[in-house]
């Protein structure tokens, strides 16, 4: 049984910078787990902590139901593939793929089925006798990939396998690894710093920030529910829509946030926790995929007792879509700052900055829309779609 | 079509180059041409290359009639030896030390590696006596093996900070790779690393090999008194206080340099990229 149990894992590398804080995690067999997360976030940290290439000092990880902390990398039963690939120079595919086999001192016959076989269901088998630098990125991942499979491990580790491929490229090996990883039905754990590949990839996705687990839990969960202000941005692209803005009570089980001469008012279903925020600020968020373009008859019917008014920054026209960012009354906020320099367009451009009380959100126009710069829009919003964060932690209010 | 390849600047540039080629070249051109005269070509006509009737018996007479018991070909097989033993245990141990300083970050490995680079500063003649004394204590004088050691141990600190510096350069994941696919630390070195390795072995073998058979210093020190003669010291054997035969000198300097200088020619690009650093996969 290839599950892997991760119980309050921490690392502490020598000069005192702390990758990771007490990690807890359960990924059963056969799951597609992602660990997704900005750069120095300990994903990759915590990946190599499994493979056995990190030591533990803090914590315990149990493979197939034994803990591995003290077992040397070779005796752990995992393969991993490198974001490098790191396939021997010197060695032809066979010899690549073979390798790990070689080790386990199996005979020569087993040795070529089994790397026939892997080779076939990576599409390689004409590719046997090159050398590695004789092969396109694609190809070499995909080598990588028939090293780790051809041993049958009791876990795949793979560490941002397709960060060096071009966008056409990775999309189509992204499809290829889910299918492998379907057929192998082996447990996998896949670090990346690409949300779209934790959305469409994953079985369940471990968000991590700062060493710290922010959210676990199926793409559509954390899309939906995210945790946190943090998780809310980063995840989807673009993330989720931040306003600080006043809640005030209009009245008797009547909440509502104070957008510019807007009162959006809150869901039923979260007064209970959003009254003690009454007379105070609070985050809202929104999925610009919930701020269009559409009648709002159309979507909510009349329940659309909230509009968003403001002037359009900049249309992109995305074929499929117009990505519309308008400039709102409220305040801009930071989930990371890290992350929203990252994000932020140069400055000069006039979505760089927004004017001072205002905020950029961005929306999701249908590509007939007519929508220009410098045109005022009124989007209307569904209670429902509104997300609330503490703005003090951060943390989602349920 | 027709215009002229080179501009002013490219073709003054390829020009010098020519002439710095012709210039490296005399030596070895003076080298060839007196090794293919007579005496008597060689005392009337010293600049005249003989092209008209080379003598090539030069180098029968040189191969044949070495100073050292066996003649030059004795030498040569000596030699021989004496290199490839202590190239191929240079490599052996100067890679394995290299790769133990490189990939450990202990102080103690840090330690080592100022060791050995001030091994690699220290003018080796200062410990001549001492190591003299040492070997003669050990009964390593003038043996195959002994000269090997010593070639070996004096060329190490030189090859460990070559192997180091290469190494460190490496990227560790082929070994994280080779451990995670299930091998051993031997197997791991050995079928990884010093495949690896390949461009900077080939530069310390081109090196010390070099170093070693062109010795001549070592060899008469600590081989003196024995049959096992090394090229340098046959070459030395047709140097006479009254009467020198130049040509056989340079006969067989040019026999002495002919394996070096092949070996140079088939592995030149792997020695410039040993130098240069760095591995394409």
């Amino acid at each position: 049984m290839g599950t892997i149990d991760i119980r309050g894992l921490g690392k502490v590398y020598p000069g005192g910078t702390r990758a990771l804080r007490d990690l807890n995690l359960e990924i059963a067999d056969g799951e597609f787990m992602i660990f997704v997360g900005p750069s120095g976030c300990g994903k990759t940290t915590a990946l190599r902590m499994i493979a056995g290439l990190e030591t533990i000092e803090e914590g315990e990880i149990s493979i197939g139901g034994t803990v591995v902390n003290r077992v040397e990398p070779r005796k752990r039963d995992v393969a991993m593939v490198f974001q490098n690939y790191a396939l021997y120079p010197h060695m032809t595919v066979y010899d690549n793929i073979a390798f790990p086999l070689q080790c386990e001192g199996k005979r020569k016959q087993e040795i070529k089925e089994r790397v026939e076989e892997a080779a076939r269901l990576l599409g390689l088998g004409e590719l046997l006798k090159r050398k590695p630098r004789a092969l396109s990125g694609g190809q070499r991942q995909r080598v990588a990939m028939g090293r780790a499979i051809v041993r049958k491990p009791q876990a795949f580790l793979l560490d941002e396998p397709l960060s060096n491929l071009d966008a056409k490229l990775r999309m189509q090996m992204r499809a290829e690894l889910s299918t492998v990883q379907r057929t192998l039905g082996v447990t996998t754990v896949y670090v990346t710093h690409d949300q779209v590949e934790a959305m469409t990839m994953g079985t369940r996705i471990a968000v991590m920030r700062n060493g710290l687990l922010q959210q676990e839990g199926t793409p559509e969960l954390v899309y939906d529910r995210p945790s946190n202000m943090f998780v809310a941005t980063f995840i989807g692209s673009p993330g989720m829509n931040l306003l600080s803005c006043p809640l005030v009570a209009d009245g008797p089980d009547d909440l509502r946030c104070v957008v510019g001469d807007q009162r959006i008012p809150a869901p039923k279903e979260l007064h209970g926790a959003l009254e003690r925020f009454a007379g105070s600020q609070v985050v809202v968020g929104v999925r610009p995929e919930k701020l269009t373009d559409a009648p709002a008859h159309a979507r909510h019917g009349d329940a659309a007792a909230g509009r968003l008014r403001g002037e359009v920054t900049v249309v992109e026209m995305l074929g499929h879509e117009r990505l519309v960012q308008v400039e709102v009354p409220g305040e801009p906020v930071a989930a990371d700052p890290e992350l929203e320099n990252i994000r932020r367009p140069p400055d000069g451009r006039r979505n760089g900055r927004p004017t001072p009380g205002t905020a950029n959100v961005y929306a999701r126009f249908s590509p007939s829309s007519t929508v220009k710069p410098l045109e005022t829009v009124d989007i209307p919003v569904n209670p429902a779609d509104l997300h609330f964060f503490d703005p003090e932690t951060g943390e989602a209010i349920r | 079509m027709g215009a002229f390849r080179y501009t002013s600047r490219s073709f003054v540039r390829e020009v010098v180059m020519i002439l710095a080629a012709l210039l490296f070249a005399m030596p070895l051109y003076f080298l060839i041409a007196i090794s293919l005269k007579t005496d008597q070509q060689l005392t009337l006509e010293p600049m005249k290359p003989p092209l008209a009737d080379p003598e090539w018996g030069n180098y029968a007479d040189a191969w044949s009639s070495g100073g050292t018991t066996g003649g030059m070909g004795r030498a040569f097989l000596n030699t021989l030896i004496i290199t490839v033993g202590s190239v191929v245990c240079l490599v052996l141990v100067s890679s394995l030390t290299a790769y133990v300083i490189a990939r450990r970050t202990s102080r103690l490995s840090n330690g080592l590696y100022v060791l050995f680079v001030v091994g690699f500063i220290m003018p080796a003649t200062l410990g001549l006596v001492p190591i003299y004394v040492v070997m003669r204590g050990a009964g390593l004088l003038a043996t195959y093996h002994g000269i090997i050691i010593l070639h070996t141990a004096g060329i190490l600190p030189f090859a460990v900070f070559l192997y180091v510096g290469f190494i460190r350069a490496l990227p560790t994941e082929y070994e994280e790779a080779a451990q995670v696919d299930g091998a051993g630390m031997l197997r791991t070195f050995f079928k990884v690393v010093i495949p690896l390795l390949r461009p900077i072995t080939t530069t310390v073998a081109m090196l010390s090999g070099l170093i070693v058979w062109n010795d001549f210093f070592l060899a008469l020190i600590f081989m003196s008194g024995s049959s096992i003669g090394t090229l340098p010291i046959a070459l030395n054997s047709f140097v006479n206080e009254n009467y020198t035969q130049w040509n056989l000198v340079f006969a067989g300097a040019t026999i002495a340099i002919l394996p070096m200088l092949c070996v140079f020619v088939v592995a030149q690009r792997q020695f410039v990229r040993g130098l240069a650093g760095g591995i394409r996969g």
